[in-house]
């Protein structure tokens, strides 16, 4: 039964997702209208409101604002990501100064650049390695 | 542009300013960018396309929590409120700022002859 709680766990996950989708639909319309509405109070024809609520509300192409909507999701997973590969670089580095040999020979850097520092993984994490302690 | 109108917020502190401003009260998108306006006199225009994904981010991140509601206009709008967490945030942050702000008011500030 463990593959129709998948299912049914993905198909609740697109739902949200399209749900999202027509709610995000719905409130940048709203948006749209209260500013078109503000420019004919401003004394503006509907179609120069229209035009001018589009420019200034940034709304020239509603793709391009609900993909940076969605983005938000993606950055989420990427921070997650980000998050995992420092702490897993952390990890790694404590592991390597204690096989490496005395500590108080090298800073930690040093002995992670000498010796195994050719990661880039490594090189990109410079803070991280400052902070190891022995 | 003119002087007095920078074209952008100093990074990060859209998410402050949103959360504050919904700390006064309940508000929809389009409330929240005048309010915003309103508050800076002018200074800071938010438009939609920075708006809305900062108010995804913070109601995904739960320092903000959504609710359709009908606007004055008989409209159906999505009313943004702050959360507890979203409070203590605001807390935070704004402590924060402050510090960052008189540093930053001291160092424009110094002279020679005060080192």
């Amino acid at each position: 039964m463990r593959w129709l709680k998948r299912v049914m766990g993905s198909a609740k996950a697109l739902a949200r997702s399209e749900r999202s989708e027509r709610e995000l639909d719905e409130e940048l319309r709203g948006y749209l209208e209260a500013v078109v509405d503000e420019k004919l109070r401003s004394g503006m024809s509907r179609e120069e409101a229209t035009r001018a609520a589009r420019l200034e509300g940034g709304l020239v192409s509603t793709d391009s604002v609900k993909e940076r909507v969605r983005d938000v999701g993606w950055e989420a997973r990427i921070d997650t990501l980000w998050q995992d590969v420092r702490y897993a670089g952390r990890n790694a580095c404590m592991l390597s100064t204690r096989v490496i040999g005395p500590p108080s020979t090298f800073p930690c850097q040093e002995k992670l650049r000498g010796r195994i520092g050719q990661l880039a993984l490594f090189e990109s994490l410079p803070s991280e390695t400052q902070t190891c302690k022995h | 542009v003119p002087e007095d109108k920078p074209s952008g917020l100093v990074q990060g502190t859209l998410y402050m300013l949103i959360l504050k401003t919904l700390d006064l009260e309940p508000m929809h998108g389009y409330g929240i960018g005048v309010r915003l306006e309103q508050i800076s006199k002018g200074v800071f225009q938010v438009n939609a396309g920075s708006l809305f994904p900062a108010l995804r981010r913070l109601e995904r991140d739960g320092l903000i929590r959504g609710e359709w509601r009908v606007t004055e206009n008989n409209r159906r709008a999505k009313y943004y409120a702050l959360t507890p967490s979203g409070r203590a945030m605001l807390k935070r942050e704004t402590r924060v700022w402050e510090v960052q702000t008189n540093a930053i008011g001291r160092i424009l500030k110094a002279s020679l002859g005060e080192l």
